[in-house]
């Protein structure tokens, strides 16, 4: 079974179990993965961009930089949680497990891209909102699918509870590095879009501005 | 020891001798600020002041007008646009202050709206916002387009603390007390207003200087170590993978040879069986 299909496996809810359990192999799963995450991330870039040719060239490289960079920064914090936690798990199954997350969310926005970029085409209002859109049901996939795996592993409300802890740490780390990554690489979408300026537009968005609450 | 203890009873008193004169010098036509707020828009090739100043209630207009003199002389290329009823005066080709009609002012709030020239050469820049003499403490709150934000000259010993410059020392409640009186809330949450003392270096200095630092300066270090961390993820990654390939396929290959050592096992007290 080649890489991509072990990995749409996992993602699938295939137990880590059907996966095979050399070192190399996994860590070589894992590479695979992130590199077919990197195509996918610049595909629907292309898709987002596609109303100018600049824009479109550009997210080849800024969309998967984002993806990846923010992936790679939460792994750190994760290891850490899942060391601190004494989970059972191995290195390479909670790895497999974040990576699963970030295969599957880049997935789904390659398999959006399409509409994105149809939409982005011929409509000027649905455009802008699809592309927000597929976003956040990349991420809301990426998730669930890293959480399915941490849950499906372990037997036991309190051991699934500390399996789930490096995951959830992963993906709040991943979150809030993509937050303020977008903001260096800015315009991804031609239009400023809520993602534009990052936590201090997002948070000028959560709570009214106060001069003395500063 | 003695002598210096009466010497110090002498300075005090000398002190609050001086402190009505100081009153009646500021209610000679001069209006007393109590807080004033600049708010500095940045456009093209212009910032546009607007400029409230509350006055003192025990204060009250002289010769029909309120005059608001300034901690620094602006420009005379500074044009004020309003409201009507309000001049400026030139001393020396400066403007130093500004004369009121009471009827530009409501209650004890006085706005005025002025224009800065800005010649666009550099990114450094003086800031014209007519900072009210005395010490008042004041805010100027500086903003542009694409996230222009103004750093003050580090020689104005304004501290830099979370989402504004002041004065070290500058406490809570007169912070809130002065952003209460003028009624000010931050345009934008990545503001970085200041809160200056016009009686110091402010006024030592003739005024505000600093640069212009906009949002692309700010995230270009960001951008370039971002695009130097991909490359180097990437390329770990492609030789991450090639290597692992190698190791992969031996795993692979001893995992067979395993299984058909095991399998070679199992077989074999069969074939030794069948032979006996």
């Amino acid at each position: 079974m080649t890489d991509l299909a072990l990995l749409l496996n996992v993602a699938c809810g295939h137990p880590l179990s059907t996966v095979p359990e050399g070192r190399a192999r996994r860590l070589r799963l894992m590479a695979s993965g992130l590199m077919a995450a990197l195509v996918f991330a610049a595909l629907w870039g292309l898709a987002a961009g596609s109303y100018s040719a600049p824009l479109a060239l550009a997210n080849l490289y800024k969309v998967p930089m984002v993806i990846l960079l923010s992936a790679v920064s939460a792994a750190p914090a994760a290891l850490l949680a899942w060391k601190l936690t004494r989970s059972k798990e191995d290195l390479t199954e909670i790895l497999l497990k974040f990576v699963s997350g970030v295969f599957a969310g880049t997935l789904v926005l390659a398999v959006l891209a399409p509409l994105v970029a149809l939409y982005y085409h011929s409509s000027v209002w649905a455009g802008p909102l699809l592309g927000s859109a597929t976003v956040f049901i990349a991420l809301v996939a990426g998730a669930i699918v890293s959480l399915r795996s941490a849950q499906r592993e372990t037997d036991g409300a309190g051991e699934r509870a500390i399996s789930s802890v490096p995951v959830v740490v992963f993906l709040a780390i991943q979150l809030a590095a993509l937050m303020q990554l977008i903001v260096l690489v800015a315009p991804i979408f031609p239009e400023r879009t809520v993602f534009s300026e990052g936590v201090d537009q997002a948070s000028s968005y959560i709570e009214p501005m106060s001069g003395s609450g500063r | 020891m003695k002598k210096l203890r009466w010497v110090a009873v002498i300075v005090a008193l000398l002190g609050l001798l001086a402190q009505p004169f100081n009153k009646a010098h500021a209610a000679e036509g001069e209006a007393r600020i109590e807080a004033a707020l600049h708010q500095g828009s940045i456009g093209a090739g212009s910032i546009t002041w607007r400029s409230r100043f509350i006055l003192d209630a025990q204060g009250s207009p002289e010769g029909g007008y309120w005059t608001v003199r300034l901690a620094a002389p602006l420009p005379a290329s500074m044009s004020l646009t309003g409201p009507e009823g309000v001049t400026s005066i030139v001393e020396t080709g400066q403007i130093v202050g500004f004369r009121i009609a009471p009827a530009a002012a409501s209650k004890r709030a006085l706005v005025i709206t002025l224009v800065q020239p800005l010649d666009g050469t550099s990114d450094r820049i003086h800031l014209g916002a007519p900072l009210a003499a005395g010490n008042a403490l004041q805010i100027v709150d500086v903003s542009g387009e694409d996230g222009a934000r103004f750093e003050p000259d580090p020689a104005l010993g304004l501290e830099r603390r979370i989402g504004r410059f002041a004065p070290r020392g500058l406490s809570r409640a007169a912070r809130e007390e002065v952003e209460l009186l003028v009624d000010y809330r931050p345009s934008r949450r990545d503001n970085t207003p200041l809160y200056v003392n016009a009686d110091g270096a402010v006024a030592r200095r003739g005024g505000i200087d600093g640069i212009l630092v906009t949002r692309a300066d700010r995230l270009r270090g960001g951008v370039v170590g971002t695009a130097v961390a991909f490359v180097v993820v990437v390329a770990g990654l492609v030789i991450a993978r090639r290597r692992l390939a190698r190791a992969a396929l031996e795993e692979e290959a001893t995992e067979l040879l395993e299984a058909q050592f095991e399998a070679l096992k199992t077989r074999a007290p069969k074939i030794h069986g069948s032979e006996e």
